[in-house]
């Protein structure tokens, strides 16, 4: 049984003034069936990117994307359409990614019709069931979006996500701009959904509090390539890239008796755009060599399903 | 024990949901005064031409001799013209292709120059190159000298006329929208549109005009009194409506030559004129303000 | 500090700076929106005060109103003190004001470019804030401006770039350094990292606590982000609803945390119990500051409500010295 979503060496470069930006470089992942790959990173990592590439919002420039064997990386017409019924989105901002002159129910019903599979009289009772899944009140179904308040606009987005059957959702950063305590009741559904209907989801996140809940397997990401990736509770307990320790190390914990002691990262992000072949970190990194600014870093297996991006990830470990 | 309730609704009150956007848009429009009285003075010049027959105490054509050229009495409420003809009927009647043009003209620029506009603006590339440099020739050409131009070729006559006159307004209609595109473009309901298996036509046509095109209602109804005027100077000239037709600019230009004996016959064409492209542009500015983006939401 | 009942003549100088009854509305075309309903606190010389809440609770209205920034209309301020010093700001003739504004105390925004303007150069920019308050001729205050980029961790070479060359990080770095360069007794810092990434954030708080430490400045930090808070603060404030429900210090908000509100976020924190299936949120959402539940606000979304939260004032009393409540029904939930 091939796994549901398998990348191999996907890349996406976009092509600037100044040169080629490597947004996505490298990646490489697989996704079974239910579960879910948390993907964390901080801006400019290219989570984003990946994640429209996967369901082709953007085309790939390199590398293969595979949903339950088949090769969809490059297909176009029907086949796309077919792919869309499969792998969908749900996006980060409630505000900009409702249509502001659509009621809501309409922008649930527009999904149910593109994909063909009801008569129109049908239509309008499983837009009601979507939203009875994803818990928007009765009464609020003919709002347009500038009633509702983030956490329902959310709400709408991932039922609008739904209403195609999905198999796998990219959920790019969908509780990032909630107030906190509606956070949870997203995430909580999310994982509802997820028991209820089986689907897989990649998260995107640059929060690693919310992606160890969610998560089965995580990624970290930096400028482009994937630098560790393991089983979501591995990555608390044994992380073994630099880039991580640093991340993990700066999240201000509300344990007052442990002060924050983060890792100090010299300079600032470097350049997405012509980077040369060695670690992309190795400029900021504490433990960087001579050796690491040249040798392109490979995925290695470290442990048990435990991939890491350094050629120093041994001696740094001990 | 005091007894414990627990309670998991909603905090917030639930609101109904409003009526239609549209309505919301006309509420809020007719709410500052210079769009009331705007609105009022046009629809009253509106009703007034459509029900010239009606109210013209005479035929627009029919001649009275014996009294040609006379000064407005209780006869002739706005005098006669060379021919005896009443000019307050030949205004009435007049109005409805004045306002014809206008309206028609307006609309009918501002609709070829949206969709012209829309496909420059979402698909981007070369094809929004080649379409953005004709536009940039059309609009080079200074706006009454195009229409002249047009006029020329065309001919001259009614429907000739309105086509003229939408023309000269595409350029600025497609400029416009591009723009406003442009800016709605990254926006991501527009993607999620995509995610979801809408044609690229459906996504412009059901998801992006309808957020982009409300600020060319404003244009196009400053356009009708920018057209009325147009027009009436292509009449003046020679060009576009013809005598015997009562438009407005052709009283106007027949009246020129009597300025100084019969100024009444070049006065009220003329105030009419201004007073239709003044309550127009009354309710142009009040949808504006109705349209402006901090007061939605 | 805090009595049991308000009372403004007792301990009137007991902090730097005392804020007692502060009422600010919003007015728009036909609601009221009841931003800040009676909120008091007291704050010590040097001390860090948290203001945690969520979107809409109250606190920048606050931090605005101490400033006196409030654009009128829409906002209105009702009533309130708000003594620094001894004297109220409230009632201080606009002239003097303006030399409180920068020079006693100072603001900083969640997004930096709110103080910085696009089509100057990052030093001419320093060197203007640090003309305006001190009197510096041009050779001195190119120079202090150069330290200053210094101190905030920022290579003297870009001195001359524009604020569309420096990153978030950088554009914030900069912002708290000027604001801090003409060392004001109190900042207000209204969440300066929430637009950070994590790892950003990390060198700015550590930054700011340097820069705290090195001018003895007072500050009032808003956030949502209870770690920010546990890393940075001495003493904290709970906002909902335009009111405080719950002031303590360090101790008393993260361990002994008494009110639902509080309890109710600390256990919908992602991070908070990693072994749980499901995460705890608290259920319903913000009332709809034009239409506030009677009684006390959050009683529609807590688990403990009881017939008396939804009749009249419900007071802040002092559950352990020096931390307040204000719950009527806290010896049923322990």
């Amino acid at each position: 049984m091939p796994p549901l979503i398998e990348v191999k060496n996907l890349s996406k470069y976009f092509t600037v003034p100044a040169g080629l930006l490597h947004a996505v470089d490298h990646v490489s992942f697989t996704i079974e069936k239910g579960k879910t790959l948390g993907v964390v990173g901080e801006s400019g990592c290219g989570k984003s990117t990946l994640g429209r590439t996967l369901i082709r919002l953007q085309e790939a420039t390199d590398g293969t994307i595979l949903l339950n064997g088949e090769d969809i990386t490059h297909v176009n017409g029907n086949k796309l359409r077919d792919v869309r019924n499969k792998v969908q989105i749900v996006f980060q901002d409630p505000y900009s990614s409702l249509n502001p002159r659509l009621r809501i129910d309409d922008t649930i019903r527009e999904p149910l019709k593109n994909s063909g599979r009801y008569p129109r009289s049908e239509l309008k009772g499983r837009a009601s069931a979507l939203m009875d899944l994803v818990g928007i009140d009765v009464r609020l179904r003919q709002s347009y979006p500038h009633e509702l308040d983030g956490g329902r606009r959310q709400r709408v987005g991932i039922a609008r996500a739904l209403a195609m059957g999905p198999e796998f959702i990219v959920c790019d950063e969908p509780v990032s701009s909630l107030d906190v305590s509606i956070q949870a009741q997203v995430l909580n559904l999310l994982m509802d959904l997820q028991d209820q209907m089986g689907v897989a989801y990649m998260f995107v996140t640059h929060d690693l509090s919310v992606v160890r809940h969610i998560s089965d397997q995580i990624c970290v990401m930096y400028l482009g390539e994937v630098v560790e990736r393991c089983p979501s509770k591995e990555l608390f307990v044994s992380n073994l890239h630099p880039y991580t320790k640093a991340l993990l190390s700066a999240i201000p914990s509300v344990d007052i008796n442990q002060p924050m002691q983060p890792i100090a990262l010299k300079g600032e992000l470097t350049s997405p755009i012509n980077p040369k072949p060695g670690c992309r970190f190795s400029p900021r990194c504490p433990y960087a060599r001579g050796g690491c600014s040249e040798q392109p870093q490979r995925l290695e297996e470290v442990a048990t399903h435990h991939y890491v991006a350094c050629c120093r990830v041994r001696e740094i470990n001990g | 024990m005091t007894t414990t309730q627990s309670v998991h609704t909603e905090a917030r009150p639930i609101k109904v949901a409003k009526s239609s956007l549209l309505l919301e848009t006309l509420q809020r429009t007719l709410k500052s005064p210079g769009a009331k009285v705007g609105t009022v003075l046009f629809v009253l010049i509106v009703l007034a031409c459509v029900f010239a027959p009606l109210i013209a105490p005479y035929k627009p054509n029919d001649m009275d001799l014996t009294h040609m050229y006379s000064a407005p009495s209780s006869l002739h409420l706005m005098g006669t013209d060379g021919l005896g003809r009443d000019q307050f009927s030949r205004l009435l009647y007049g109005g409805r292709y004045s306002l014809a043009l206008g309206i028609t003209a307006s609309l009918f620029g501002a609709i070829v120059g949206v969709i012209i506009g829309s496909f420059a603006g979402y698909f981007g590339g070369r094809t929004e190159t080649v379409i953005m440099r004709l536009m940039d020739i059309l609009s080079s050409i200074p706006g009454l000298l195009l229409c002249i131009l047009i006029s020329a070729v065309l001919g001259k006559g009614f429907f000739n006329t309105v086509l003229a006159l939408a023309i000269a307004g595409v350029a600025e209609g497609a400029r416009y929208i591009r723009a406003q595109i442009l800016k709605e473009r990254s926006k991501e309901y527009l993607e999620a549109a995509e995610a979801i298996n809408c044609s690229k036509l459906s996504i412009m046509f059901r998801h992006l005009l309808p957020n982009v095109v409300q600020p060319v209602l404003v244009n196009v109804t400053m356009g009708i009194g920018m057209v009325i005027g147009m027009a009436a100077m292509l009449s003046y000239i020679g060009l576009g409506v013809q005598p015997p037709t009562p438009e407005w600019g052709a009283l106007l230009a027949a009246g020129r030559s009597h300025i100084l004996n019969y100024p009444y016959l070049i006065a009220f064409p003329g105030l009419v004129i201004a007073v239709t492209i003044f309550a127009v542009n009354l309710v142009g500015d009040g949808l504006r303000d109705a349209l402006d983006p901090r007061l939605i939401s | 500090m805090i009595g049991r009942g308000y009372d403004p003549g007792r301990d009137e100088n007991a902090g730097f700076l005392s804020v007692r009854n502060l009422n600010v509305i919003y007015t728009s075309r036909k609601k009221i929106v009841h931003a800040v309903n009676g909120v008091s606190f007291d704050m010590k010389k040097g001390e860090t005060l948290g203001m945690v809440g969520e979107t809409g609770a109250g606190k920048t209205t606050i931090a605005k109103s101490i400033l006196r920034i409030l654009p009128d209309p829409p906002a209105k301020v009702l009533g309130g003190e708000i003594r620094l010093d001894g004297k109220d700001l409230m009632t201080l003739p606009e002239k003097e004001m303006l030399k409180v504004r920068g020079e006693k105390v100072a603001m900083i925004f969640q997004d930096p470019m709110t103080a910085l303007n696009p089509l100057m150069t990052i030093g001419d920019q320093i060197i203007e804030g640090l003309k305006l308050h001190n009197d510096y001729s041009d050779v001195e205050a190119a120079q202090k401006a150069r330290e200053l980029l210094e101190m905030v961790g920022i290579h003297e070479e870009r001195f001359k770039e524009y604020p569309f060359e420096f990153s978030g990080g950088m554009k914030q770095r900069v912002v708290i350094g000027m604001a801090l360069a003409c060392e004001p007794d109190l900042l207000l810092a209204d969440e300066p990292t929430t637009a950070l990434d994590v790892t950003i954030q990390a060198q700015v708080l550590d930054l700011i606590n340097k820069l705290k430490a090195r001018y003895g400045t007072s500050m009032i930090l808003i956030t949502h982000n209870l770690g920010v808070v546990a890393q940075t603060c001495d003493h904290v404030a709970v906002i909902y609803a335009g009111k405080m429900i719950e002031y303590g210090n360090k101790k008393d908000i993260f361990i002994d945390y008494a009110h639902p509100y509080t309890r109710g976020l600390f256990a919908s924190l992602p991070g908070f119990n990693v072994d749980a299936p499901r995460l705890k949120p608290i259920a319903g959402t913000m009332p709809d500051p034009t239409d506030l539940p009677p009684g006390c606000a959050f009683h529609p979304r807590c688990p403990y409500a009881i017939e008396e939260c939804r009749n009249g004032e419900i007071s802040l009393k002092e559950i352990s010295p020096g931390h307040y409540c204000r719950c009527c029904n806290l010896q049923q939930i322990w």
